[in-house]
């Protein structure tokens, strides 16, 4: 398949997977004086445009991007004001060349044609409850599948000079995380929510094991690595609000991200990538960029310490 | 579950039911538009959203939650508590309250810190209640010419609430708030995402902390305040912009020194000058922490331009309200403010509450009328006619709807 024909049917996947959703407001249990309620999470419309990239990494960690697309028009320089108001006053984490870039984006939202109406996308559910068991066969009979279900956004999509053009946040790139079972058999069972991932529901339980035991031949092998007690210490300092104080991706901040924030007890991020995720931020998601913030060695620190994180390492 | 359809009628629908409102026109998981004559040069649509133990309101942002409560909510003296308006400053809102657990500490320049829990709270402090509004700083931002940046807010980011806890003096009291004490800082549960993001804390100076009618609040209009609304306590400063309301109140703490956390000191300030005014080419230079509330009536029904057939009544209705003197008038003028006539006014169930008032009007003759409303209180203090600021606080602008009597 050509790339051409990849893109429309990414935006088709997108909007779909993304609309199907439905959800009423929850009402909260009050049992054992316990008062809980479930917010809604709203995906972050980011059409594609100039500075997507500065404002996709930038402004999420915080805030909606509403925040922006609610704002009347404004120049330039009001808007330049503004992202450095956020840098000196509420510590967000821009370099001096994204500051531009992130105005630019915010005008070229004003201009584009009319938001989206949007609605809240489910939290991420269980799957069913099997084990990937690998075997020649499985991975065969899985491959196949992957060819004709999965191949068009994790391989070429996401391998496309493109990239620019696609709905964030792109793909995941398969060969840079190990996902233990359980993450796996929901990500394809339930779909993704806040992002274009979609629900592969459909599959029996034996091509799902199969789709699972193809996409970990994809993965690095999960590693045993060790973190620092400093880098503890940063981690419980920066990143405890969305990923948890275990990794879970359960932080006091994390309750209304699209996406949910990794799981890292479930995934298991390969040191290049962690650290490339923390330095840069994930465009699309509410994970912001540290390169301003955390020295070099800080943050490979960091990456190995949510390495440390997996459950299933050996 | 439930398909998209893109075809949905949109605002040229809406406005052949005059006073249906879009919630009405929905179903309860909430698509809707809402039609806002004085922002469609906004390119975003406001639309409708149901968050936990609220109706649908008007979603300005989602995270962190920004909702705007319909006009038609104003038709009667207290606002529901479901349709309450919204407003965080961090995306980390509590989410969990265990009720058990749960303390709100007094501490600082006091003689015994205290650790209360709730049932503390009701049963160890005389209950007092209040009728207030609660008013965001930004309510009707964007009515600001020229514009400026923040939630835009048309005129529903405001509410009247019974409010039921206890006095905050009586806490500080228990406490021995000792000689010397200068501000009283007050902070909650929600938490910011990124760590150098100053953390959202309000104060207010330890005289005004002894003033009764300020409580600390564990009813809303006789039930458990919403989460997003609070819960589980709430300070109720009435007379005062809501910025000082601050929601699911955790930390009270007692200084001998003024507080200058970053959201005194930083944000939610106004010009000095004692009008609150400035001009976007001379912005003041010196500041004051943003206070009182201005004085202000509003229109309810008609909620915007309306057209009227000759020989029918208009019952025009509103609210009206202030910093606490009372309101002792509200006019209405047909003229475009040339000549006024009294407003006839409900009864009033509190200083700091709504009054609200009606006004039957039946045009004689055809035409165009700039309808217009302006309360004024005991003090004398009344509406103006032109006022802006950076930041679009304390907007009281007497405010005008057309009418076409045809």
């Amino acid at each position: 398949m050509r790339v051409s024909r990849i893109i429309p049917m990414l935006a088709l996947v997108a909007c779909g997977g993304l609309a199907l959703w439905g959800q009423t407001a929850e009402n909260p249990g009050a049992a054992n004086g316990v008062h809980e309620i479930t917010l809604p999470r709203y995906q972050p419309d980011l059409p594609p445009g100039p500075g997507r990239e500065a404002f996709a990494t930038a402004c999420l960690g915080c805030h909606t991007d509403r925040y922006i697309s609610t704002q009347p028009p404004f120049p330039e320089a009001k808007w330049e004001a503004e992202v450095k108001k956020m840098v000196k006053t509420y510590g967000c984490y821009v370099t001096d060349e994204q500051v531009p870039q992130i105005a630019q984006y915010a005008i070229f939202l004003q201009k584009s044609p009319e938001g989206k109406m949007i609605v809240p996308v489910p939290p991420q559910e269980p799957g069913p409850d099997v084990q990937a068991v690998a075997s020649d066969e499985m991975k065969e009979a899985g491959q196949a599948l992957f060819a004709k279900d999965c191949m068009v956004c994790h391989v070429a999509a996401l391998h496309s000079s493109s990239q620019s053009k696609l709905a964030l946040p792109l793909p995941t790139d398969l060969s840079c995380d190990a996902f233990s079972s359980a993450r796996l058999a929901s990500a394809i069972h339930n779909g993704v929510p806040g992002t274009a991932m979609p629900a592969f529901a459909y599959l029996n339980n034996h091509d799902l094991q199969a789709l699972m035991v193809y996409v970990q031949s994809l993965s690095p092998m999960p590693q045993k690595v060790s973190g620092t007690e400093d880098a503890r210490q940063l981690y419980m300092t920066d990143c405890l609000s969305c990923h948890g104080a275990d990794g879970r991706g359960d932080g006091f901040a994390a309750a209304a991200l699209a996406r949910p924030a990794a799981d890292f007890t479930a995934e298991q991020p390969n040191a290049e990538f962690a650290y490339r995720a923390i330095s840069d931020g994930i465009s699309g998601t509410s994970m912001p960029q540290w390169k301003t913030k955390l020295s070099e060695q800080q943050r490979h620190e960091l990456a190995d310490y949510v390495r440390s994180l997996y459950a299933g390492a050996k | 579950m439930f398909e998209t359809d893109r075809t949905l009628p949109r605002r040229g629908f809406l406005k052949i039911g005059v006073g249906l409102s879009a919630a009405m026109l929905w179903p309860r998981w909430g698509w809707g538009e809402i039609d806002s004559p004085m922002i469609t040069s906004d390119r975003w649509r406001r639309q409708m959203a149901q968050f936990p133990e609220k109706t649908d309101l008007i979603l300005l942002t989602d995270r962190p939650p920004q909702l705007e409560t319909p006009l038609k909510y104003f038709q009667k003296d207290l606002t529901p508590n479901e349709a309450f308006f919204v407003r965080w400053h961090e995306a980390g809102i509590p989410t969990r309250v265990d009720t058990n657990a749960f303390r709100l500490e007094v501490g600082g320049h006091v003689d015994k810190p205290l650790s209360l829990s709730l049932e503390d709270l009701k049963k160890n402090f005389e209950p007092v209640s209040v009728v207030a509004v609660a008013q965001c700083s930004g309510n009707s931002r964007s009515y600001f010419q020229p514009r400026v940046p923040g939630g835009q807010w048309a005129n529903g980011a405001m509410g009247n609430a019974k409010w039921t806890g206890v006095r905050l003096r009586d806490l500080l009291k228990a406490a021995g708030i000792k000689a010397g004490a200068i501000d009283v800082s007050l902070q909650g549960l929600d938490r910011p995402p990124m760590p150098d993001t100053p953390v959202f804390a309000k104060s207010i100076t330890a005289e005004h902390a002894n003033d009764p009618d300020v409580i600390v609040a564990y009813a809303m209009n006789d039930a458990d305040l919403p989460m997003v609304n609070g819960f589980p306590l709430r300070l109720i400063v009435p007379g005062w912009y809501a910025t000082y309301w601050v929601k699911s109140l955790a930390h009270i703490q007692v200084w001998d020194k003024p507080f200058d956390g970053f959201w005194m000191a930083k944000a939610y300030r106004i010009p000095a000058d004692a009008s609150g005014n400035e001009a976007p080419d001379k912005l003041a230079t010196k500041t004051v922490p943003i206070n009182r509330m201005t004085v202000r009536a509003l229109f309810v029904v008609p909620e915007k331009d309306q057209d009227v057939s000759l020989g029918d009544t208009l019952a025009i209705q509103g609210v009206a309200f202030d910093y606490g003197a009372g309101i002792a008038r509200v006019e209405i003028s047909t003229d475009g403010g040339k000549t006024w006539a009294d407003a006839k006014l409900e009864n009033e169930i509190g200083k700091y509450s709504f009054r609200r008032w009606r006004y039957e009007w039946k045009p004689a003759k055809a035409g165009q009328y700039a309808v217009q409303c302006k309360a004024t209180n005991r003090d004398g203090k009344t509406q103006v006619t032109e006022q802006w600021n950076r930041s679009g606080y304390l907007r009281n602008v007497i405010q005008q709807v057309n009418v076409t009597v045809a």
